[in-house]
């Protein structure tokens, strides 16, 4: 059976676990006001601070690839990795979690914004002045497997893989895959998360729309799974801590 | 390189549950429906043509591989999932319950541009339709699934490693019947835009019917596909007892990260090799037992490159290669169930599929036995691998074989 060899996480609340933990237990939250979401009915947010890529960047100029939610990934699953045994990466599977990224990069405002013809969409222009201004990169941002490959790529993964979406449960999915691989015998160990950002405006707008009331959040956890006990969590309400953050939030209970 | 049987004790050949495929159904550029498809696929016909969908007559690339229904993003996608299900269920419907379980391949879809410029802003609903897993919960809602539910978004890979997933819930026992598949629309002016910024398209706008020829010395990029693919997966006894015609059995799934960089392979295969020697060790094989290659071949430069070394490091003697491709462009997160379907064909009819427009093969990847028209192979054919390979380096390899109840 599989158990926890190491975790790493990213959140409001910093990226030490013990000192999160003691945090959500006396029941400090890491929401704060953001003026980007000011005319929103409730403009707080679960909004990380960095985080720092210093030591997690292979090649510094990589950093024009990462969404948000690599940024978040990169360092949570790099400290997850630390309990890896030597020479053992290779082979070590990785699952991952994901949550809707940003609908629209502001960086492709700009393209976007250059095919308004007298207040109208004229899609043609896309292919003229629009696609000048388009992001080159943007789609190799946006993609979801691209925390997935940023953190294999980063620490020499090569084992079996997923990338899961949607909601809640995806977080739980990557977790589960991990574990089976071990129990399996198919990995020798997995590293398994979830990593999310919501707190842009158009996210944040999106979530009301769609009847998503608690303040958005963001964060990125990471387990690193290996043969022993087998696991067992009880997840708890965080969401009042750190806000909604998609599928990380059924890992919460992990810590 | 990773193998099943590298880190304990094997239980995954000896005592699992075995999964067969009992239905299947497609849309894509080359038809509605598994036999049009089939049919043009084995034709070697072209499914590539200027796009329709809107004027792209100041874009760098105009032309996709469209399917032919009406519809665009988020409400197309929907659309062909349906439109494949459907065919799949044709003749039955699983029962609902715990024990059926939907697991697909697909990525987010865009927002319509036309929400930039609107004064009322969207309704949840058009939001929720957005999200990757919504062609998921769809299918899951109107077939009363209540077994396992998965969305698998790793961009090309995404639905070959959404039935390795299916695949291994049944063997576990979870579920007796997974609908299996992906679903994609990338006929759409930010993608081909994007694509095209990132310089991973064609450009033959002059002769679009040639532009998508994988393995040919003179490719120069992928053309933008869309379509669908579904499979009723079925533990073996359980489609026995309900009498149900079995296509194939699934028996090998394996998959591999290349940790290489984000857009390119490496050379020499190495991540390719090792889903390909998974997916063949799973399914209890040596490499000299698989009888055709359906390769990812994007008809990019650098991925058919580095796919033939894996193929060459893999099976070390020409084996039976094509990519349909070709014919249809690159269904991205679709494009794993589709070809999938192809190989479970392929085990029906005993015949292998072309690859189009391959005239000139790349020496530089060596000495594979491309099949230039549809190859009948008498009988002889018994087990098929089809490979998948995403941006980010996630690869996965899937091997079909004859079921002995066939």
């Amino acid at each position: 059976m599989s158990r926890i060899l190491g975790i790493g996480i990213v959140t409001p609340l910093g990226d030490d676990v013990e000192a999160v933990l003691s945090a959500v237990r006396e029941g400090r939250s890491g929401l704060s006001a953001q003026p980007a979401l000011d005319g929103l009915p409730d403009s707080r947010a679960g909004v990380v601070s960095g985080p720092d890529l210093a030591g997690w960047l292979t090649r510094k100029k990589d950093g024009r690839l990462l969404a948000r939610a690599a940024r978040l990934a990169l360092p949570a699953a790099g400290r997850a990795l630390r309990a890896l045994p030597p020479g053992v990466a290779e082979d070590t599977a990785i699952y991952v979690a994901v949550g809707r990224e940003p609908p629209d990069d502001p960086e492709a405002e700009p393209s976007l914004l250059a095919m308004e013809v007298d207040g109208v969409l004229n899609r043609e222009r896309l292919g003229g002045r629009g696609r000048e201004l388009y992001p080159p990169l943007l789609p190799l941002r946006t993609l979801p497997n691209m925390v997935l490959a940023h953190v294999s790529i980063r620490h020499g993964l090569r084992g079996e893989n997923g990338t899961f979406a949607g909601a809640a449960t995806a977080g739980v999915q990557a977790i589960r895959a991990a574990c089976l691989a071990v129990d399996e015998g198919r990995a020798p160990f997995a590293l398994a998360g979830a990593a999310f950002s919501g707190v842009d405006l158009a996210s944040a707008r999106d979530r009301l729309r769609v009847g998503l009331t608690a303040p958005p959040g963001e964060a990125a956890v990471f387990i690193l799974v290996g043969p022993g006990e087998p696991l067992r969590w009880d997840p708890r309400d965080w969401i009042a801590a750190m806000g909604d953050c998609g599928p990380v939030a059924g890992l919460w209970g992990l810590l | 390189m990773p193998s099943w049987r590298a880190f304990g004790p094997d239980t995954r050949v000896t005592s699992r549950r075995r999964v067969v495929v009992t239905a299947v159904g497609m849309v894509t550029p080359l038809g509605v429906g598994v036999e049009r498809t089939w049919r043009a696929t084995l034709a070697g016909e072209n499914g590539v043509r200027p796009i329709q969908r809107f004027d792209a007559s100041d874009y760098p690339v105009r032309f996709a591989a469209e399917v032919d229904v009406p519809g665009s993003g988020a409400t197309l996608k929907q659309a062909l999932a349906m439109l494949a299900l459907d065919e799949a269920l044709a003749s039955g419907v699983p029962a609902p319950g715990s024990r059926l379980g939907v697991c697909l391949g697909s990525e987010a879809a865009r927002p319509p541009l036309e929400w930039l410029f609107r004064t009322t802003p969207p309704a949840g609903e058009e939001i929720a339709a957005l999200a990757p897993d919504a062609p998921t919960r769809m299918i899951a809602r109107r077939l009363g699934a209540l077994g396992p539910r998965s969305t698998v978004s790793t961009a090309c890979t995404s639905s070959s490693q959404a039935i390795g997933e299916a695949v291994l819930r049944i063997r576990r026992g979870e579920v007796d019947t997974m609908i299996a598949g992906g679903v994609d629309v990338l006929s759409e002016p930010l993608m081909v835009v994007g694509f095209s910024k990132l310089g991973a398209l064609s450009t033959r706008n002059d002769a679009p019917e040639h532009a998508s020829r994988p393995f040919d010395l003179h490719r120069d990029g992928f053309v933008l596909g869309e379509g669908a693919g579904m499979l009723v997966l079925e533990e073996r006894e359980h489609a026995i007892a309900r009498g149900a015609s079995i296509l194939a059995e699934v028996t090998g799934y394996g998959c591999s990260c290349n940790a290489w960089r984000i857009t390119d392979s490496p050379p020499d295969g190495r991540g390719a090799a090792a889903a390909m020697l998974d997916a063949v060790t799973d399914a209890g094989l040596t490499p000299d037992d698989i009888g055709y290659i359906n390769a990812h071949g994007t008809s990019t430069p650098q991925n058919d490159h580095s796919e033939s070394q894996a193929i060459h490091r893999v099976f070390g003697k020409p084996v039976p290669v094509s990519s349909t491709k070709g014919q249809m462009g690159h269904l991205v997160a679709a494009c794993g169930a589709v070809e999938a379907i192809l190989c479970v064909l392929a085990l029906r009819d005993q015949v292998v599929p072309p690859t189009r427009n391959l005239v000139t093969p790349d020496p530089a990847c060596g000495d594979l036995d491309h099949v230039l028209v549809a190859r009948p192979t008498h009988g002889l054919l018994r087990h098929t691998l089809t490979n998948a390979f995403g941006f980010g380096g996630s690869n996965g390899s899937l091997v079909f074989s004859m079921s002995d109840t066939s």
